[in-house]
């Protein structure tokens, strides 16, 4: 399957697109998908970010970056097969990590969203951020949609699915948090017995 | 008769499904390289500079269309006291590979001037001269101006380096100067009779074993000596007046070995003006007809970066009696220095 198909079908019909994905599971693609996005994500942070320490315009950051988005789509895509085989789910891992790296195409649109951002009237601290947030939304809500396409699950149980280990995340950090609060609590209290 | 066989018509071959027009596709693809190109473009005319510069650049079209691209200022930190390295690893401090910065950078088309950051008490004559030569090849051979930036201390041999140079700067509370030569020698005669010890060479001539710390030096053996550090010390006033442009009769009378800060050598002459870093930048940077900010480009690999660190934390915590003997290495070291041993 020529990755150009590929990813113009799933812009247009992403439905049809998902199903051609699972029967041959095109892997280079994904692969390329998650280069192009994270090439667009390192010259948008150039522009996004005065004097962006993190990324320097350097080509050792560039493959670091797209490496490190290639692990985590990797390690999401290893994961979330993990949690859908468990909710009862019937799919390939392989075939939602093309998914995924088809779902981070929307970060393209970082690129020229921040070269347009830098030259419009509306540049400010925020706006980084608010671009950033609403192209990821974007990506999350097609990740999403393709674990529903891969896995045969409803939309509801899908996101639940992609959240779980962020708000699994989020519980554990909570937990410590209240840990460390209560023992201080707890300290201050002894201190006044 | 036979019945004319049925002629079917030929169906015609199935025609292949239309193509869809993929304008939508086209258009993403073409907005990506569009802007991927404009990016990487206006990353190249930043220069290397921080990154606020891309911005700067595709808010200012004049900028962005000016001819000329930045040049990067070189940066070699020259820290400690200068001797041969002994060993040539490339992540080691030492002459070899301080000179091995400077002439890396200075062939490198993009650095168009280089800042010299001396803080060192001086060194081995040797080793303080192989840098002086470098310096003034680069000027001579490579014409990229090289400035000193004088830190804590520059004194005799680091001060022999920044009179090299093209210009000198030197913070107002640097200690400079100590223009003179040293020949260390120590008289253990004493302690090794408390451990009854007595050295007893066999010597093909009387003075082979001149400077020897275990007798007395005798009045021929000082007055050689002697000559020979006039001789070194005749060296060392001589670039220095070349260096800076002082006649030698002006400089001899500073020149015996005391330190100035940086604020006396200003009025004396021995520096051209009083700053930090940035000053220096930027006076490298007119002198290599730099324009707009430049980019420091400091020396050394990032892999000779990465050893040296890796060196100097796993290293110097292996071996901490090879610290320390290197440490009194430098202090018993035989020969003639360019030093200033207030430190």
């Amino acid at each position: 399957m020529r990755a150009l198909d590929l990813i113009a079908g799933f812009i247009e019909e992403p439905e049809r697109a998902a199903e051609a994905v699972r029967r041959e599971r095109p892997v280079a693609a994904g692969l390329l998908c998650f280069v192009l996005a994270g090439t667009s994500l390192f010259l948008a942070a150039q522009f996004l970010w005065r004097g962006s320490f993190l990324l320097p315009p350097s080509p050792l950051s560039w493959a670091l970056l797209c490496l490190w988005r290639l692990a985590a789509g990797f390690l999401m895509a290893g994961t979330l097969h993990l949690l859908a085989d468990a909710f009862g789910g019937e799919g390939r891992a392989s075939s939602l990590f093309v998914l995924f790296g088809l779902s981070e195409l929307p970060w393209s649109l970082a690129l020229p969203a921040a070269l347009l951002l830098r030259l419009s009237p509306w540049d400010g601290r925020l706006a980084p951020w608010l671009l950033l947030s609403v192209v990821g939304t974007i990506s999350l809500s097609l990740k999403a949609r393709s674990l529903g396409w891969n896995y045969g699950l409803s939309s509801g149980k899908a996101w639940l699915l992609l959240l779980s280990p962020y708000l699994a995340a989020a519980a554990f950090f909570a937990c410590c948090l209240s840990l460390a609060a209560a023992s201080l609590a707890f300290a201050v209290l002894r201190l006044f017995s | 008769m036979d019945e004319p066989t049925p002629q079917f018509p030929r169906q015609a071959p199935a025609a292949a499904p239309p193509r869809r027009p993929r304008g939508l596709l086209w258009a993403l693809t073409g907005l990506y390289l569009a802007s991927s190109a404009a990016a990487l473009f206006l990353i190249w005319r930043g220069g290397g500079a921080p990154a606020q510069a891309p911005v700067d650049l595709l808010r200012s079209p004049r900028k962005l269309l000016a001819s000329g691209r930045s040049g990067n200022v070189g940066w070699v930190s020259i820290h400690g006291p200068i001797y041969h390295s002994g060993s040539g690893k490339v992540w080691e401090r030492g002459m070899e590979q301080w000179s091995r910065r400077i002439r890396s950078l200075s062939e490198r088309s993009e650095i168009k001037a280089i800042v010299l950051d001396i803080d060192s008490p001086g060194g081995s004559v040797g080793a303080v001269q192989e840098l002086h030569g470098v310096i003034q090849r680069v000027r001579a051979e490579q014409k990229k101006p090289v400035v000193a930036l004088l830190g804590d201390v520059a004194a005799s041999g680091g001060y022999y380096l920044a009179s090299a140079c093209d210009k000198v700067v030197a913070h107002p509370g640097s200690l400079l100067g100590s223009i003179g030569v040293i020949f260390n020698t120590m008289n253990v005669e004493g302690l090794f009779a408390k451990l009854g010890l007595r050295s007893d060479p066999i010597k093909s001539g009387r003075l082979k074993d001149i400077g020897s710390p275990t007798r007395a030096m005798t009045r021929e053996e000082r007055e050689l000596l002697q000559a020979l550090i006039d001789d070194a010390y005749g060296q060392f006033l001589g670039a220095v007046s070349r260096g800076r442009g002082i006649p030698e009769d002006k400089l001899r009378p500073l020149a015996d070995g005391r330190i100035f800060t940086g604020r006396q050598a200003l009025g004396l002459g021995l520096v051209d003006s009083l700053g930090d870093s940035q000053d220096a930048v930027k006076m490298a940077a007119e002198l290599g007809g730099i324009s707009g900010k430049p980019k420091v480009a400091r020396e050394g690999d990032s892999l000779e970066i990465v050893l040296e660190m890796l060196d100097s934390a796993v290293g110097g915590s292996l071996r901490p009696e090879a610290a320390l003997a290197g440490r009194l290495q430098g202090l018993l070291r035989a020969g003639l220095e360019y030093r200033w041993t207030g430190l």
